[in-house]
């Protein structure tokens, strides 16, 4: 496909690692996150497009040319890693002209002032980068990839090293600037808000290997594997063996609760996975919800944690002998509006659209 | 605070004292130590030139040999060892060890052997057949800038290939992505950002240059107004006892060292600035 970067069967083994049979397709104009945690071979991987590592086997393929054999000066892919790394010798003038070393004197200064103008860095030119704060750092570095021109952009975790506070304003001029240049684009985070907000497309690569693409709400929504609900935080994972199977299962877990499932099941045993913010606390005086009415639970708020926008709380099942039995995740005001506090015995329910089935056996 | 406490905190002042002091004593013995010829040479030199002036021919001879001979091996052991340096702290090539090893050896083994060799070597086929490409190098100035050379090549090499290793590759890679062939990625990004420790290395190795005398003495002799460097001079005045040019030779040998290690640290120390 014009001005895509594809990859295929990509193979290679390292001392103690390796990637296998990678292919991954991103379209032009399209925002893929490469979503995995640390040390699962994303940063290989990009290292292995790039051509600073060779593979062993594969294609990769930029704009319609094979380049899997290519020299790293050639590919004409863009790369920003994670600590930027401007030349300290130069000036954000110098650096971002470095950039465009590829054409003429005349066409790198026309670029370089269109860079300026795009990422609002025109006041910065003369500026040493050693003086630059990290959100500057990460624009200069923008600015100097982009003034190469490349065929397809890869991120190193480019936000990693900037203050919260920066990040999502950078997230955003990221975004806006890099669609405007219809080039496919492969961005390496761990961050799951940064994956949601920023991705077109999402794929998640576990011990070296792709386990799940899609759009990130699918991923969120639709985890294809534990291994991938673990990573996405989703600790309400249930070994369930099944008690009803038709029309709709009902699943008996380890634990003693009895999960209704939004489906039918096939196997005597399933995993249930149960997202966080799918479990509601249930009020007394207000009607109970359809789709929570099916899985509601009696039991203790044990633990109660206050992040700044969220909170984290721990419910026990009454009967239950494990510490806590579901995590939920629910947003900071309910917390004031239910009254709620460590120890108190609230009622939950469970969003069953929302429960993910695996069958196992 | 409990009387152990109290015990310990009194022991942990007192031993904190004592070794401030050990410190400070044992500097100023070292300072003494390096002080003392210095103040004696300065001395003896002005007594001696009241009464026998030096031969002041010989000792500019000497020092203008040695600035010449200093600075063009020192350019040649920088020159050579930047790309040597910078493989070695770059790729993984096979043998690197042993290459190292061998690099490494004109840093341990005592400048006379190596004059020694030397001279062996230009006894041999290829040794002849190199004088006969590039002129005699036995007992010439020649050999004082080779002797100079192999003697300071490995501190060179040593001393860049620490440079290197400290700028992380990640840079040429990046010039790299940028559409900067490899060299172009060294000769615009890694020597750059090098320059300053590139120029202590320099002025280390020349230094040491100025200072040699083993391999010297050993390849190119010790023949006045010839092959007649500082510390050769200082030998030979030494030998006929004119202690008025020994004397002003080792002031002016000190006199330099002074000002190159200044402008080392000099140089060291704006690199710091610029770091932080």
């Amino acid at each position: 496909m014009k001005n895509a970067l594809s990859i295929s069967n990509l193979k290679l083994a390292l001392d103690s690692f390796s990637l296998e049979n990678i292919s991954l397709e991103c379209k032009a104009k399209e925002y893929r996150i490469l979503l995995g945690p640390t040390g699962c071979g994303k940063t290989t991987l990009l290292r292995t497009i790039l051509g600073i590592i060779k593979s062993e086997s594969g294609r990769i393929v930029l704009n319609q040319n094979d380049i899997s054999e290519d020299s790293i000066e050639t590919r004409k892919i863009g790369y920003i890693p994670q600590h930027q790394f401007l030349f300290p010798h130069l000036s954000v003038e110098k650096n971002i002209l470095f950039g465009a070393s590829r054409f003429e004197s005349s066409e790198r200064k026309k670029i370089a002032e269109e860079l300026y103008s795009m990422l609002g860095i025109s006041h910065l030119k003369q500026r040493s980068v050693i003086e630059l704060s990290g959100g500057e750092r990460q624009k200069v570095a923008l600015a100097r990839t982009l003034a190469s021109k490349p065929l397809a952009l890869l991120l190193d975790e480019p936000f990693s090293a900037i203050d919260e506070g920066g990040r999502r304003a950078l997230w955003f001029d990221l975004k806006r600037i890099v669609t405007s240049l219809e080039i496919p684009v492969l961005h390496v985070t761990h961050n799951l808000d940064e994956a949601y907000t920023l991705g077109d497309a999402v794929t998640v690569m576990i011990a070296g290997r792709l386990v799940q693409s899609g759009r990130p709400n699918e991923i969120l929504e639709r985890p294809e594997s534990e291994t991938v609900a673990s990573f996405l935080g989703y600790n309400n994972i249930f070994r369930c063996g099944v008690e009803v199977f038709q029309p709709k299962a009902v699943a008996k877990s380890e634990c003693g609760m009895n999960f209704v499932l939004p489906c039918a099941a096939h196997n005597k045993i399933v995993t249930v996975c149960i997202r966080p913010q799918d479990i509601k606390i249930i009020r007394e005086d207000i009607p109970i919800r359809e789709e929570l009415a099916a899985n509601v639970f009696n039991g203790e708020l044990t633990e109660l944690y206050f992040l700044p926008d969220i909170c984290i709380g721990r419910f026990k099942a009454d009967g239950s002998k494990n510490r806590f039995d579901l995590e939920m995740k629910f947003p900071a005001a309910i917390t004031g509006r239910y009254g709620l506090f460590a120890g108190k015995k609230i009622r939950v329910g469970i969003w069953t659209p929302n429960i993910i089935v695996w069958n196992v056996y | 605070m409990n009387r152990k406490t109290f015990i310990f905190s009194k022991n942990s002042r007192f031993l904190t004292s004592l070794f401030h002091t050990i410190s400070v004593s044992v500097a100023a013995l070292l300072i003494f130590v390096i002080a003392a010829p210095l103040a004696s040479a300065l001395f003896e030199f002005l007594t001696y030139s009241m009464t026998k002036p030096m031969r002041m021919g010989d000792v500019f001879f000497a020092v203008k040999l040695s600035l010449m001979t200093a600075t063009i091996a020192s350019f040649l052991a920088i020159i050579t060892a930047l790309p040597v340096s910078w493989l070695l702290a770059r790729k993984k090539i096979p043998g690197k060890i042993v290459i190292d090893t061998i690099l490494d050896l004109p840093l341990v083994i005592s400048p006379i052997a190596l004059g020694a060799m030397l001279l062996l070597f230009f006894k041999t086929a290829p040794g002849e057949f190199i004088e006969e490409l590039f002129g005699p190098f036995v007992f010439e100035v020649k050999g004082i800038i080779l002797a100079q050379f192999v003697v300071i090549i490995g501190l060179a090499i040593r001393m860049i290939k620490s440079i290197f290793m400290e700028i992380d590759p990640e840079y040429e890679t990046i010039a790299r992505t940028l559409g900067v062939s490899e060299a172009g990625a060294f000769f615009k990004v890694s020597l750059p950002m090098a320059k300053s420790g590139i120029g202590s290395a320099f002025i280390m190795v020349w230094a040491r240059a100025l200072g040699e005398f083993g391999a010297t003495v050993t390849l190119a002799g010790a023949m006045p107004l010839k092959t007649s460097t500082i510390p050769v001079a200082i030998y030979l005045s030494y030998g006929v006892a004119d202690i008025s040019s020994m004397m002003a030779l080792i002031l002016l040998a000190v006199i330099i060292a002074f000002i190159m290690l200044i402008s080392m640290r000099a140089l060291g120390s704006a690199k710091l600035k610029q770091v932080s």
